[in-house]
């Protein structure tokens, strides 16, 4: 713990030092520069105009064979009225910009979504943006299982707000409503959360600042989840139970291009707590900024490499290592760390409509035995788990309707993950502990993703899911079909 | 439960067996001295009547006598008021207190806490006119001086100094404080049952107790968690109780004998309302409410709540998870028997103050009743023969 610590602050010493040789980016001409340049202008084609008005009476009294200097000056008015046009037109359309943006650029940049990006592309202030994902889940074999209940859902409505101070400071919030309630009562079924509020220093393209309320960068989702970014209603179990979405937490860090293609983030963060790990994994631990316990931080870190040699080729790794014990899990009076390792490893591929997902992912928790009796009934909770997908889809609009600019994928995912792959043998008791309840499934997936224009998506997907244990209460079982829409903003 | 019953009491006694053999190894002087007044029959007025009449090992410390809801005193016509809890687990009651952060009264003994300590407790049955029934301190001591059975004297001397018992007033603190050492031994807080075993990885639950489990813990279900804690703490296990106070609103049990007393102990007859916390503080906010109990060898502590209502697990169970939904009987004096069979309950003997938010509508079906009585009877103490939790099973000197 206290070597994190240290490694916080050494980070935050050496971003101040990298801050002090700060590269400033080309400044975007603002509404007051433009102003201050036509006015110029128009001083310009006064002097021109009075120049021209002047000039003939002095040409004829100078010198007779040189005609051409009236056009020269006509031209030059002409020219210079063109440009003050321009400029004008610019201005207005600055200032029409401020309400309704003429056109947004949707692209992701240093790791967030396409509309959580949008902040970026902004030349100055606030930048507005969100997405939603809406969705009808239809159990076509409950299993028996009375939670399996058909739902429809407006599962998350997002609200991305961006404020750009200069060139070199950007604020970047999300901020979500899920299940579109948070009534008392019978109607408290959803929450409203800042899924991450940081502010980006930009020094240099290599080193770049990164602090707040951060998303952790581990695997496909956690970071780019816009409903457009990925195939299927509901995200990838894994990267629900094995690595948890959203997770974000309180901390800073470094993030930049180091080589062409190589991209990396590295933060320390705010760790774990153990006290909500479960046998549904790690994903309850989150602490999501809300009063987070800080008595012990964690490190994590990023590396994706993008060869531009191979276009659409993407393949990184990532982890989260840290103690979780938040010095309170106890056991006999004494207290654990509850080291936790969690390692990630992913591939994508795109080329000309064919795109290729796989991702596989592990972990590790220490002192298991003495955090098992802390959980009750949502214990115990498996000492190693582990989960891999793989997926295809692929764009088959061009070979249906050639001209249009529409896209419709089919996919098919493959997910096979266990939260307790490993669960402690004690040597406390001298026995391991019951590892009947957890989650250790096959998941087949099929689906399609419909785009009329990029921004929006119309999902539907079967999922059939196969236990190996016996599911814990609250977990969805049964084989389902989700019909569902998404957008981005 | 009339089936499980026998054999229940069966595994009690082969225990009870078990420990009287060693037990008075393992006790401290203080503990055993504790022990031999915690059993003597010799020390109420008249003689006939000790701790264990009411709080008998063979019921998990609490009245063995299932017949009545609440426990005969010395005078057999006589009966108490309140259903006799059981000592166990009762040492790890902090003291009374009010909780600021949580605006809750907290700990302290007896249904409405009127003993902060563990050893206030213990004097007051002595002197209580329906229980033991001695007049004054004094008169204890005294029986404790002549006792023809047991040689006190010595062992009082031996552990309070010389002449401990020839000053009643402090004698009667060392009587407190030796029972109160008894209470605080293994003896009463054993941590031996198969729930803390499960927890340990050293036991395998069914299919049903683990239901049960999560039945118990789940917030959309019986949320029983919310006051019967059963989660190990950094320095205690589970004690499946927070010590706060409660209106559940339990109805007024007819089988309750201490209507029928004479004015002398029951001035009201049948008016009679047991108001709990709240007439012991004089503060009508607490009326009604009483300290919530550990379930820990619930399986045979029944009957169960302050006045005995209810003589089942399922009866409770059920009253928990329905009392909000099904029908008011028009009778204000049902039993849980007829209330269980007419689909109806009574209204509560203090309508005031009535926890609706946490219990009334749990929405229990059959099979989840089946599976949290299921879960409820891993508490029993005895699964193994000592307790896998080590050290923290010694309960804080108060």
């Amino acid at each position: 713990m206290a070597h994190q610590k240290h490694l916080l602050s050494l980070t935050i010493a050496g971003l101040l030092s990298i801050s002090l040789s700060v590269f400033a980016l080309e400044k975007p001409k603002t509404m007051n520069e433009m102003w201050k340049i036509i006015e110029m202008q128009q001083k310009q084609i006064e002097a021109l105009q009075k120049n021209a008005a002047t000039t003939p009476v002095s040409q004829q009294t100078t010198d007779n064979t040189s005609k051409p200097a009236p056009t020269v000056a006509t031209n030059d008015v002409k020219k210079l009225e063109r440009k003050t046009d321009v400029l004008s037109q610019e201005v207005e359309k600055l200032r029409t910009n401020l309400s309704i943006p003429e056109e947004a650029k949707y692209k992701s940049m240093y790791g967030m979504g396409p509309a959580a990006s949008k902040v970026y592309g902004t030349s100055k202030g606030l930048s507005i943006g969100g997405y939603g994902e809406a969705m009808y889940t239809n159990y076509v074999d409950t299993k028996g299982n009375q939670n399996n209940k058909d739902t429809a859902d407006l599962e998350r409505a997002v609200i991305y707000l961006g404020y750009k101070f200069n060139d070199w400071i950007v604020l970047n919030n999300e901020i979500e409503f899920e299940h579109a309630t948070t009534g008392e009562g019978s109607e408290e079924k959803g929450e409203v959360s800042v899924e991450f509020s940081q502010l980006d220093f930009f020094l240099d393209q290599k080193y770049n600042v990164r602090a707040g309320l951060m998303l952790v960068p581990m695997g496909f989702i956690n970071e780019m989840h816009e409903p457009t970014t990925y195939h299927g209603n509901h995200r990838p179990d894994i990267e629900r139970y094995i690595i948890p979405s959203t997770w974000r937490e309180m901390g800073a860090g470094l993030f930049g291009e180091v080589l062409p293609g190589l991209q990396y983030r590295m933060y320390a963060m705010t760790g774990l707590n153990a006290q909500g790990f479960s046998n549904v994994g790690i994903m309850e631990g989150r602490q999501g900024g809300s009063n987070a316990k800080a008595d012990d931080f964690a490190f994590t870190g990023r590396l994706d490499y993008s060869p531009t040699q191979i276009s659409g080729l993407l393949f990184g790794a990532s982890t989260f290592l840290g103690n979780s014990g938040q010095n309170d899990v106890a056991f006999n009076n004494q207290k654990y760390n509850v080291f936790t390792q969690l390692y990630e490893g992913h591939i994508q591929y795109k080329y000309r409509g064919l795109e290729l997902r796989a991702l596989g992912a592990w972990s590790h928790i220490d002192d298991t035995a003495f955090l098992n009796p802390n959980l009750g009934a949502t214990g115990p909770l498996g000492k190693e788990s582990f989960g891999w997908y793989v997926e295809a889809a692929h764009d088959i609009m061009p070979l249906l309707w050639k001209e249009s600019d529409h896209y419709l994928a089919p996919f098919f995912r493959l997910e096979r993950y266990n939260t307790l792959a490993a669960i402690d043998n004690s040597s406390l008791v001298g026995s391991t502990f019951d590892a009947r309840v957890g989650l250790d499934r096959w998941i087949y997936q099929a689906g399609i993703s419909y785009k009329p224009i990029p921004n929006i998506v119309i999902k539907a997907d079967y999922r059939n899911i196969n236990d190996r244990k016996i599911v814990p209460m609250g977990i969805p079982n049964g084989d389902e079909f989700n019909f569902g829409v998404g957008f981005i903003y | 439960m009339n089936i499980e019953r026998p054999f229940a009491a069966l595994g009690v006694v082969i225990y009870f067996i078990s420990f009287s053999a060693l037990g008075a190894e393992v006790l401290t002087p203080k503990a055993e001295l504790g022990r031999q007044l915690f059993f003597d029959k010799n020390l109420s007025e008249p003689a006939g009547q000790a701790c264990s009449s009411c709080h008998d090992p063979l019921a998990a410390f609490t009245d063995n006598d299932k017949t009545q809801p609440t426990s005969k005193g010395v005078d057999t016509s006589l009966h108490g008021n309140r259903n006799a809890p059981t000592v166990m687990y009762a040492a790890f009651s902090p003291t009374f207190t009010f909780d600021r952060q949580a605006n809750l009264y907290k700990g302290g003994q007896f249904w409405d806490g009127r003993a902060k300590t563990l050893s206030n407790q213990a004097k007051g049955p002595f002197l209580n006119p329906i229980e033991m029934a001695n007049p004054t301190p004094e008169a204890v001591i005294e029986k404790i001086k002549q006792s023809p059975m047991t040689d006190y004297s010595t062992q009082f001397d031996a552990i309070y100094g010389k002449e401990a018992l020839e000053h009643p007033a402090k004698a009667y603190l060392y009587v407190a404080d030796a029972i109160a050492e008894f209470e605080r031994s293994a003896v009463f807080n054993k941590f031996t049952s198969k729930y803390d075993f499960y927890l340990l990885g050293k036991a395998r639950f069914t299919d049903q107790e683990k239901r049960g489990l999560l039945v118990f813990e789940s917030k959309d279900k019986g949320n029983c968690i919310a006051c019967h804690n059963s989660r190990p703490t950094s320095n205690t296990p589970p004690l499946f109780t927070d010590f706060s106070y409660d209106n559940i609103g339990v109805p007024k049990n007819p089988d309750n004998a201490f209507y029928l007393l004479p004015p002398p102990f029951n001035p009201s007859g049948m008016a009679f309302v047991d108001l709990g916390l709240g007439g012991q503080l004089k503060l009508p906010d607490q009326n009604g409410k009483f300290k919530v109990p550990t379930l820990r060898n619930i399986a045979l502590t029944s009957p169960y709540t302050h006045n005995g209502y209810f003589e089942t697990l399922r009866g409770v169970v059920t009253f928990y998870s329905t009392r909000n939904v099904i029908k008011r009987c028009t009778n204000a004096f049902t039993d849980e028997k007829t209330a269980l069979q007419q689909l109806c309950w009574s209204m509560p003997e203090v309508p005031e103050n009535v926890n609706f938010n946490e219990l009334g509508n749990l929405k229990l079906n059959r099979q989840d009743v089946n599976d949290l009585i299921a879960f409820l009877t891993t508490l029993t103490d005895g699964y193994g023969a000592t307790s896998p939790w080590s050290s923290l099973t010694t309960p804080p000197s108060q």
